[in-house]
């Protein structure tokens, strides 16, 4: 048992490093810590599955070994700026100031035709109009586009929007869910109300029923 | 800070079952070793009736302690002991004192490779 803890601390740590060494391109939107713990549980839960011979607990401890090793390190890079950046990594900015960086391109072994797949993602085929690429952490890229050819937005255009708030589901597959209409400060009454506003009779009927803060509502009745 | 407790809580309790395998373990094959050694003894005196009582008593206390074993131990180990556990019965039975020493030789191996085993030293981590 006590083996089983040291070399479960001991592999978590060795694949820990090799996952900072890979780089941010290896994570694929995982921080490094998740990211050996997903690969490490999956294998770590299926040995005492696949052979009887092997006791529950020679999965059981790895496991809670792993858990109590993610929630250290999640802790202590809370906690410390310094060791987030040793465990975790920095962002790296690819693009600055409109000007590819390509000492940091290398230093992340990204190539051109990657950087403009990423883009591309994103709907971005002229690197022209970005300004500021940054890989992060965890392995994506996040973009800012130049002002001019960023999307307009309401404020810079002096138009007022309503703000319509969060949509909240208040009638999924006929069943009335009172958590949603307690959040909304609604109640039954006025659901029935909206209900029969829509010549619907009662709620098992209706499929979906959303509505926000402003009083959109979308719904939609059950087929058959 | 719930969840960072219930980690420390689990650690904790870990390694304290952790501790407490090793100082089992080591307390069991003690035990066994030790009937053993004494059902060994009895048969070179050609005593073979106390060699069978010490020699069941080991198998009586193994037998006592199945459940953790198999909770803890790879059943592979386990079993190996069991076998030489009846090995060294049989043995002791047909009264051949040469092949008890063998049987009971083979047994505490297998006894001490278990509770070294368990014991956090560099051979058993690497």
């Amino acid at each position: 048992m006590a083996i089983s803890i040291i070399r479960t601390i001991l592999l978590f740590a060795l694949i820990m490093v090799c996952t900072r060494i890979m780089g941010k391109r290896q994570l694929g939107e995982l921080e490094p810590s998740e990211l050996v713990v997903a690969i490490m549980l999956s294998d770590i839960a299926v040995h005492p599955l696949q052979d009887p011979g092997i006791p529950l607990l020679y999965g059981v401890v790895p496991v809670l070994t792993l858990l109590c090793c993610e929630i250290f390190v999640s802790y202590m890079v809370v906690k410390n700026i310094t060791l987030r950046a040793i465990i975790c990594g920095k962002p790296s900015i690819i693009i600055d100031g409109g000007k590819i960086n390509q000492k940091e391109m290398a230093k992340n072994r990204l190539t051109l035709d990657e950087l403009t797949v990423e883009l591309r993602k994103q709907n971005v085929t002229d690197i022209n109009m970005v300004k500021y690429a940054i890989l992060e952490s965890d392995g994506s890229l996040s973009i800012m586009l130049r002002a001019g050819d960023s999307p307009a937005t309401p404020n810079q255009m002096s138009l007022s929007v309503d703000d319509p708030g969060l949509p909240v589901m208040l009638i999924s597959d006929g069943r009335t869910l009172q958590n949603n209409l307690e959040y909304l400060n609604l109640n039954e009454a006025w659901l029935k109300n909206e209900l029969k506003k829509r010549n619907i009779s009662k709620p098992e009927d209706v499929y979906i029923f959303m509505t926000d803060s402003s009083g959109n509502i979308y719904f939609s009745l059950k087929e058959g | 800070m719930k969840k960072e407790l219930m980690a420390v809580l689990i650690f904790i309790l870990i390694i304290a079952a952790s501790i407490f395998n090793i100082a089992q373990i080591s307390t069991l094959s003690s035990k066994m070793t030790v009937l053993v050694q004494n059902a060994v003894s009895s048969a070179e005196k050609s005593n073979w009736e106390a060699a069978a009582w010490y020699a069941e008593s080991a198998e009586a206390l193994w037998a006592s302690h199945k459940l953790y074993i198999y909770t803890v131990f790879r059943h592979e180990s386990t079993d190996n002991i069991s076998d030489c556990i009846y090995e060294l019965l049989s043995e002791v039975y047909s009264k051949d004192p040469d092949h008890v020493s063998e049987a009971a030789m083979r047994l505490t191996a297998y006894l001490e490779i278990l509770r070294d085993m368990e014991k956090p030293t560099l051979e058993s981590i690497f």
